[in-house]
């Protein structure tokens, strides 16, 4: 068991009245002698063919990592959506972790500084995302919270927890890396191809998604989105108006994080908490997502919430392109 | 005894090696199959192994133990069967969703197994990653690192969705809730 794993264990999340019987509903019967007879003759079959010289009998649907894509320039023509001052901030901001300098002016000209973050950024093939994360523990007295850092590309996923060994994130049964809106995945390269008008983005990112748990997710993913993709400034402009369109989401201006950046915060209540997520409206990057007990009374583990508590924090610390990501730690 | 990951090196030069793999890890392939998809399960079983023996050149330790690597495999050969049973022309009216979700297999599972409708329904909408999280670690007593790795989200992202689909399942089944609406809970 890794170290985040003794902050997250089995009894942590299967603790909620019912879990025993989930549990007991997985049970199945083991397969007969004859079945695990047929799939070791199977391979045994697979083998015997190798040797024979005709190569592998079946080739896996998802090859390693053969090439990285890089991340697309941002050479087209840039956002009308937002101020040309904002959309600067943007480009700035993906270069020089976006919160640091957002709402500060700059020296230089709009468009050197667009050639200058062209140069830095145009071919760079990760992105990378640092963030805090903090969950309420359900044993009052143990703290739950840690560092990661991801790397994500276009096939590609590998994250590091702490000081920990960097580990390859598989995406099993998934042609690439993908941002997930609920049950619908976006894919790292459709990105560029998403409408940026905030209607029809919004019926792209929920497709036939309806009702309360599909605004949560349309929610969530855009956190996502804005979070850990490397959307540009027009796909990021419109996503935040998809987010403060979304039924029952609030809107409150200058807020801070955790760390004291300012930022806009946009509520949705859902179910017996309240989802948060702080924007900075200069880059249109997140800052933090907070979930918090959206009344009193809420329990967990021993202790009874009361509204506003939080119960999940992830802040990012940092996020923008990386021209490298490190190796996999071997696994000792 | 050698470790799976010693057999699953070995095997590279000596396919023999391979065998103790089948023997161990079957039930619990198996076990993953006969939850998502019934009917099939012991021809996934084979493709499965078949497979992860085409493909163990490929294995990573950096990106978790053999186990986890396998239920990956398996993970792969469930969602083409998935793809496989849809009917022609069910792409386009699937558009937004996962269609490779074994959901509707795991819900009558947990009607047969007399679930409560009320958890049902609430495992129902969580988003797909998230059940599958927590499927795989309730099912499949993998830890949530595996879990993730399995499913192809960060750690961090999925212990804050876990916990989530956790919060969403202790509020809905929680004392509060409306659970003489429904069967018993355990």
């Amino acid at each position: 068991m890794t170290g985040q794993d003794r902050n997250t264990d089995d009894r942590d999340l299967l603790d909620f009245p019912g879990a025993g019987r989930l549990r007991a509903a997985g049970k199945v019967a083991p397969p007969s002698a004859d079945v695990v007879a047929a799939a070791l003759a199977a391979v045994r079959s697979a083998a015997a063919g190798q040797a024979d010289g005709e190569g592998p009998a079946l080739e896996l649907e998802r090859e390693p990592l053969a090439e990285v894509v890089p991340v697309r320039t941002w050479r087209r023509r840039l956002p009308v959506l937002v101020s040309a001052a904002a959309v600067v901030a943007v480009a700035l901001g993906v270069a020089l972790q976006p919160w640091s300098d957002s709402g500060n002016g700059h020296g230089s000209s709009p468009a050197a500084e667009r050639t200058a973050v062209q140069e830095r950024t145009g071919t760079a093939p990760y992105w990378k995302v640092r963030t805090f994360q903090w969950n309420r523990s359900s044993e009052k007295d143990r703290r739950d919270e840690s560092y990661e850092t991801v790397w994500l590309s276009r096939n590609d996923k590998r994250g590091q927890f702490g000081d920990g060994p960097v580990r390859e994130y598989s995406e099993a049964g998934m042609a690439g890396t993908a941002f997930w809106i609920g049950r619908n995945p976006i894919m790292w390269d459709e990105l560029e191809k998403l409408p940026t008008d905030p209607d029809a983005l919004r019926a792209r990112l929920l497709g036939k998604a309806t009702g309360e748990s599909a605004e949560e997710g349309l929610f969530s993913g855009i956190e996502d989105l804005l979070a850990r993709s490397p959307a540009e400034p027009r796909l990021r402009a419109a996503l935040f108006k998809v987010l403060t369109g979304i039924p029952g989401a609030r809107v409150t201006e200058q807020v801070k994080d955790s760390t004291g950046r300012p930022g806009t915060a946009v509520d949705l209540d859902a179910d017996t908490w309240r989802l948060r997520l702080i924007i900075d409206t200069g880059t249109f990057h997140a800052l933090e997502m907070v979930t918090t007990a959206r009344n009193d009374g809420l329990s967990w583990g021993t202790q009874k919430l009361r509204a506003g508590d939080p119960l999940l924090r992830t802040t990012y610390l940092s996020v923008g392109p990386a021209w490298e990501a490190p190796n996999p730690s071997p696994r000792r | 005894m050698a470790t799976d990951e010693e057999l699953l090196a070995r095997s590279g030069t000596d396919a023999s090696a391979f065998e103790p793999l089948v023997e161990r890890h079957s039930r619990a392939l198996h076990g993953y199959f006969a939850r998502r998809a019934p009917g099939a399960a012991d021809d996934l079983l084979a493709e499965a192994w078949l497979r992860a023996y085409a493909g163990r050149g490929t294995y990573d330790a950096a990106r978790g133990p053999v186990r986890a690597w396998l239920f990956g495999v398996a993970r792969n050969v469930l969602a083409a069967h998935w793809r496989g049973q849809e009917r022609p022309g069910a792409a386009a009216a699937l558009a937004g969703e996962a269609s490779s979700d074994p959901w509707h297999a795991v819900d009558r599972r947990l009607d047969a197994a007399a679930v409560a409708p009320l958890m049902r329904r609430t495992l129902a909408e969580l988003p797909a990653v998230e059940r599958e999280l927590l499927l795989l670690i309730a099912w499949e007593q993998l830890s949530p690192t595996e879990a993730a790795a399995v499913v192809g989200v960060p750690a961090g992202t999925a212990r804050s969705r876990l916990h989530r689909a956790r919060t969403r399942l202790r509020a809905a089944l929680g004392p509060s809730a409306p659970l003489s609406l429904t069967g018993d809970l355990a």
